[in-house]
């Protein structure tokens, strides 16, 4: 009967939950879903991790590559972050190339990392005009059921700090380069970035970590990046209109957020005995 | 019908003026300033993209200082059976850069104006049709996302296609000594810390969209946040402005048809 009603009117049917206070997967506005970390989990990646929310599933790679930095910026480094939504995780997607979502999703996780400054792409430098790193960030949705962008910033903050790169010398006049896989060093990130999203259902109720339902169902989404009490990013593409009284109720949510994930994260990383 | 303002250019407003937090009445013109809105206009660039067999062509001309877009609007039309919504009309917005083919960033633009301009627009009213909304960019010398919701808000008043709201976009930076100033050009821009613009609709004043980047205080942000809403307040008064000034050169031009 539920689930017949469900059907027919999915809206009636969410605001009968959201009236006494709950929503239908059982959680209330501002409960978030519990999430996992696992890193280091590819062996042939020099930094990976694995990030669970809910059901959403986002796998980071970290590939490392050599290459000749920009002229006009000749002590800087690549960081390359590239989101994949493949049909897999969602009906929505269609193959073929990249759809609007995956590319302002690369977007969002492009300017988050430089806005953030949790990598100073100078580190990344190995001989000034000569040679650099880049770091290719493959971001890979396995199941998209909301909050994608919080389990892309977690599953590459997470990859980052699990990076190792090997050490390698420049000869600047010979121009010979000498790799050595043996001998690896850490990637030093300075900052780790958190995202949470929140979605606005029938112009005023804020649902926390929303599912893909409700995410489709509701007139707006917004997502925050927090960094260690400050913020990296306040982005909102749209829907309906948010009082400043609710925006600082979704800072004040994503700072407390921000908390608890930064401490998963460590906790798993000091697992791994690093 | 054409209508020229012609103000005094933006490059040569007075320095003191950046970092002054609230824009006065008198700057308002060098602020914002339209220089053209007209009828269907044909366009050569973003409507070669379209087929010809559309109705109705709106477009208007945004300059904001020295920041310059053309937006067109398109509908309520046809839809690809693809797109069709049966409970409204869907909006689509296509953003043209300058030179090249859109990118990745652009995608975002993208997105942000048509999910703002959904949310304006009373789009239950045209169910089963396309709004299409054509952006293309000009001149870039700081605010162009700003620059660009207001090209495609004035686009939208312009088509008369029934709208809940107004909506007006600010963009303001804040600097290494955590000043914010308001509307920043290119080069103040090179010296930012952060920068960030917010969209408003214009009955509450409330947020409708906000991109920022860099960081910044919860303080900074409610700061940012306060003086872009009270700058929003002159761009509303602008837009009726524009409206009064084309509705009187249309009375003038056809005195019959006054109501």
């Amino acid at each position: 009967m539920a689930t017949c009603y469900k059907s027919i009117h999915p809206v009636k049917y969410y605001r009968d939950f959201l009236a006494k206070g709950v929503r239908p997967d059982g959680r209330d506005m501002q409960k978030f879903r519990p999430v996992s970390i696992n890193v280091d989990s590819i062996k042939t990646a020099e930094g990976s991790a694995i990030v669970k929310i809910g059901n959403t599933v986002v796998v980071c790679g970290i590939k490392a590559e050599l290459a000749a930095p920009k002229a006009e910026e000749p002590n800087f480094g690549y960081l390359v972050p590239n989101v994949e939504l493949p049909p897999l995780c969602s009906p929505r997607f269609c193959p073929g190339p990249p759809s609007d979502l995956a590319q302002v999703s690369s977007n969002f996780i492009a300017e988050t990392l430089t806005s953030s400054g949790c990598v100073d792409l100078k580190d990344l430098c190995i001989a000034p005009e000569h040679l650099a790193w880049v770091l290719h960030c493959d971001l890979i949705c396995l199941d998209h059921d909301g909050s994608l962008w919080d389990a892309c910033v977690i599953a590459l903050v997470a990859a980052l700090r699990t990076v190792k790169l090997p050490h390698v010398s420049y000869d600047v006049e010979a121009e010979t380069t000498v790799v050595s896989p043996e001998k690896r060093n850490k990637l030093q990130v300075h900052n780790t970035p958190v995202a949470t999203t929140f979605a606005i259902f029938d112009d005023e109720i804020l649902l926390t970590d929303p599912t893909n339902e409700e995410e489709s169902l509701s007139s707006g989404v917004m997502t925050i990046v927090v960094q260690g009490g400050q913020l990296c990013s306040v982005h909102k593409p749209g829907g309906s209109p948010l009082t400043e009284s609710q925006l600082q109720e979704c800072i004040n949510g994503a700072m407390k957020r921000a908390e608890y994930i930064n401490k998963l994260v460590n906790m798993t990383l000091e697992s791994l005995g690093t | 019908m054409v209508i020229r303002e012609h103000t005094a250019p933006g490059f040569n407003r007075p320095a003191e003026n950046f970092g002054n937090h609230v824009i006065s009445q008198k700057t308002m013109n060098e602020f914002y300033t339209i220089i053209d809105i007209r009828h269907n206009v044909t366009l050569q660039h973003p409507v070669a993209l379209l087929r010809s067999d559309f109705e109705f062509c709106f477009d208007a001309v945004c300059v904001q200082r020295d920041t310059a877009v053309v937006t067109a609007v398109f509908g309520p039309a046809e839809v690809k059976p693809q797109r069709i919504l049966i409970d409204k009309a869907s909006v689509e917005a296509l953003y043209r850069p300058k030179t090249g083919l859109p990118r990745v960033h652009d995608k975002m633009r993208e997105t942000l104006i048509r999910n703002t301009c959904s949310t304006a627009l009373l789009v239950t009213l045209h169910p089963r049709t396309s709004i299409s909304i054509i952006v293309q960019e000009m001149q870039d010398s700081g605010g162009l996302l700003a620059c660009a919701v207001n090209a495609a808000c004035l686009a939208l008043i312009n088509s008369g296609i029934a709208m809940k709201f107004l909506v007006a976009a600010v963009s303001c930076m804040i600097d290494h000594e955590d000043n914010i100033l308001i509307d920043p050009n290119s080069k103040q821009l090179k010296g930012s810390k952060a920068s960030l613009t917010f969209v408003f609709d214009s009955i509450k004043k409330n947020i409708m969209a906000c991109h920022t980047t860099g960081r910044f205080t919860q303080l900074q942000y409610e700061e940012s946040l306060l003086k872009c809403r009270n700058g929003s307040d002159k761009i509303f008064s602008f837009y009726r402005e524009i409206v009064r000034k084309v509705h009187q050169e249309h009375d003038r031009m056809s005195p019959t048809c006054r109501t």
